[in-house]
């Protein structure tokens, strides 16, 4: 085998074992087009892509020391977490709270310290056991009419934050993300994920006017 | 939902910031008051849609950390929190486009992989799409004779080591380095069909 074969096999042997590049030169076009499909092959292995939660948790600390923001930041990271709802909370759980402290696999309950009561579907359009998708003060969810009553939660899955897609057919929740659904309700059908992840977070809902409110963060 | 439409001319890195949100000169047609309360939300908010996009463009996980890094780092000074998300966006997708060049010049002296600054604007917006990579590797892999799709396969899907491709195909393992060299080449060349 040539020097510059042997050269080229070291980089398509990384790139199977998801070691680093070498450093090197690839002087043959061919070789090239050879490693651009090993990376392509590599990029369709379930999950593959997903940084590290030590990785995610890792930069921001290091971003937030080091890379100062050059417009200064009035807002708490407490009245963020607050005004960004749901969804910020279940990716800051899922994606950046470190391995051992996290909380057990239980549905959070997001309670925001300053609510705001919104509307964000009409009984007519529940009726009958539907789901809607809302967006409101910074949460995307579903809302729906269940045998226990109106369950509201957050859409954003707890593994990643992936924004989950209703699946009228199944009636369920799917995340885009990796092989994982959630019921209406929030609780979790099915994972191809190693550890399962909680259950949807849920929103406070009421009845008022003919309509269906959550509450979630002012809007500031 | 919010879903940030993207002009033409809505991309590339802008050294003086990018325009105000919703005032007339708006580069982007967007629904709301649609920005980032804070620097710590344009990371959380990004940091796994920006690392899937490098990870898709170098194969492996430190390269991948090490690229993402250095986009938030570089971002993080020009950008302005007064930008849309969709700004914001299109502004990491630029600056990933040209680490991921410099990386491919520093490392091989080649570019072996590029970001077109469009998809990778688009593939930052909201909703994460379901992956084409699966579609993609098929699509290699198709019509490849048996022995040259298996050996990939192992290797690079199922990330088998060498030695255990080796025997599982009952071959040894100089000859299934020799068959994962070429059969890397028929794919890239598109020669699935060849006998």
């Amino acid at each position: 085998m040539t020097r510059r074969k042997r050269q080229a096999d070291r980089q398509f042997d990384a790139v199977a074992e998801g070691r680093r590049l070498p450093e090197g030169r690839l002087d043959d076009p061919e070789d090239v087009d050879a490693l651009r499909a090993a990376i392509e092959l590599r990029g369709a292995v379930p999950a593959a892509d997903l940084p590290s939660e030590a990785f995610v948790a890792g930069l921001r600390d290091r971003l937030a020391r080091e890379a100062a923001p050059t417009v200064p930041v009035t807002v708490s990271r407490r009245s963020l977490l607050a005004s960004a709802g749901a969804a910020g909370v279940a990716i800051d759980r899922a994606v950046l709270a470190p391995g051992p402290a996290r909380p057990a696999r239980v549905a959070g309950q997001l309670d925001p310290a300053d609510g705001e009561w919104t509307a964000v579907a009409s009984d007519a359009e529940l009726a009958g056991g539907a789901t809607q998708r809302f967006d409101a003060g910074g949460v995307i969810g579903f809302v729906s009419a269940t045998d226990a009553g109106v369950v509201a939660v957050s859409a954003a899955c707890t593994h990643q934050g992936c924004i989950l897609q209703q699946n009228l057919a199944a009636g369920r929740l799917d995340c885009p993300c990796h092989r994982t659904a959630f019921g209406v309700d929030g609780r979790l059908l099915f994972s191809q994920l190693a550890t399962q992840p909680a259950p949807l977070t849920r929103l406070q809902t009421r009845r008022r006017d003919g309509n269906v409110e959550v509450l979630v963060g002012r809007t500031v | 939902m919010v879903q940030p439409q993207m002009t033409d001319d809505a991309h590339g890195p802008r050294p003086e910031g990018p325009a105000v949100p919703n005032g007339p000169t708006t580069r982007l047609r967007i629904v709301g008051q649609d920005t980032y309360a804070s620097w710590d939300e344009v990371y959380v908010d990004n940091v796994v849609r920006v690392y899937r996009l490098l990870y898709a463009k170098v194969g492996n996980r430190a390269d991948a950390e090490d690229l993402t890094t250095e986009v938030f780092l570089a971002a993080f000074g020009p950008l302005r929190l007064s930008a849309s998300r969709g700004e914001v966006r299109a502004y990491l997708a630029a600056t990933a486009r040209t680490a991921l060049a410099k990386y491919w010049q520093r490392r091989l002296g080649v570019e072996v992989t590029h970001l077109d600054a469009d998809v990778a604007a688009r593939e930052l917006e909201d909703e994460p799409v379901p992956s084409a990579a699966p579609a993609r590797a098929r699509a290699l892999l198709d019509g490849l004779p048996e022995r040259h799709r298996r050996i990939l396969e192992l290797r690079f899907l199922e990330s088998r080591s060498i030695r255990e491709s080796a025997h599982e195909m009952g071959i040894s393992v100089g000859n299934a380095k020799v068959l994962q060299h070429r059969a890397l080449r028929m794919a890239a060349r598109g020669e699935g069909d060849a006998p």
